[in-house]
């Protein structure tokens, strides 16, 4: 009989881990990529902040703008100043929940398909979103994945008409998030 | 008729001139803030006070004028960073509470985690890029060199 309860005291512990524990990531990156026939634009953000809350199905993001890094200095500098003003919004935010979460699905290794559904704040600009992405769990590691799109003019950023050949209307966003369990 | 050449060639030394300069402008890199003199040079512990009282003060002085600043302080946690990057996290009242440094890929190869030890004194130079709040606090420094 004892042998039974710890055989089965295995088998669910790694559900309580999930939904017990909180996951955290300081060091997530957020890369932006646009492309036109004129201009690419690259940057890396490798400071995210993120937590998911295994009890409550949420995801959380804060992004500094700052933190954007590109290579040409110009570009960074239009980035913080004309187009994301970081002074005046210092950070980008996310708060969801995931909408088919169930705890059961994250037990064991694999990569699961998820959707999360939640408020997404860009340039003091706060929108409704859905996206799409993929959790991996290995041996206790999660690393969360996305890749969407974002229309800057959906979040008050206006891209002046002469430099509309440079700077394209939707940035994609690449989205990797490895975390610790707290 | 001779007059006029001759403007017409300073008019176009002119554009060359200013092609030149455009050109460089638009390539220009990003300053090397590892490599620049410190123009704040305080404690870590300190920085991260002018954040946690006065973000938005703080946010102007050091973040937006794009400021060098040196800090010291002590070693709480050091990370490798998917692209290979070092972060160092230096320690701060709270256990929750950081000043994480990231180095540059160029500074993070020159380096031995193990010369980086829980609990070391380490002088560290970056960009400071502002100060995250969703897991406890944390004001973030990139583009770092250790600081010898």
């Amino acid at each position: 009989m004892k042998k039974y309860i710890s055989i089965i005291a295995l088998l669910i512990l790694p559900v309580f881990l999930f939904s017990q524990d909180k996951y955290i990531s300081r060091n997530g990156s957020i890369r932006i990529y646009s492309q036109t026939a004129a201009e690419t634009i690259d940057a890396t953000n490798g400071q995210i902040a993120s937590a998911i809350d295994g009890s409550k199905g949420t995801l959380a993001f804060d992004v500094i703008i700052k933190s954007f890094k590109f290579k040409k200095a110009l570009m960074e500098e239009h980035f913080n100043e004309n187009y994301m003003q970081s002074e005046k919004f210092p950070k980008s935010t996310f708060k969801g929940k995931f909408t088919d979460f169930d705890l059961k699905n994250f037990a064991k290794n694999g990569t699961y398909n998820v959707t999360v559904d939640g408020d997404l704040t860009i340039h003091g600009v706060t929108k409704k979103v859905t996206q799409k992405g993929t959790l991996e769990v290995k041996d206790g590691k999660v690393t969360a994945k996305s890749k969407f799109t974002v229309k800057v003019g959906d979040y008050g950023i206006e891209i002046p008409s002469v430099v509309k050949d440079k700077v394209a209307s939707t940035i994609e966003l690449q989205v990797n998030i490895p975390y610790d369990k707290k | 008729m001779k007059k006029s050449y001759k403007i017409l060639m300073i008019i176009a030394l002119l554009a060359v001139i200013g092609g030149a300069i455009g050109y460089y402008m638009y390539q220009k890199p990003v300053k090397n803030f590892a490599d620049s003199k410190a123009d704040y040079t305080l404690a870590a512990s300190a920085l991260f006070n002018e954040f946690s009282t006065n973000s938005e003060e703080a946010v102007k002085k050091y973040v937006t004028a794009d400021k060098t600043v040196l800090v010291d302080g002590i070693i709480s946690d050091t990370k490798k960073n998917d692209d290979g990057t070092i972060t160092i996290f230096l320690k701060m009242q709270s256990d929750d509470d950081f000043v994480s440094c990231t180095l540059t890929l160029d500074a993070s190869q020159k380096i031995n985690l193990a010369d980086y030890p829980k609990g070391k004194s380490v002088k560290i130079k970056g960009q400071c890029s502002g100060m995250q709040e969703l897991i406890g606090k944390e004001v973030i420094m990139i583009r770092c060199g250790i600081s010898a």
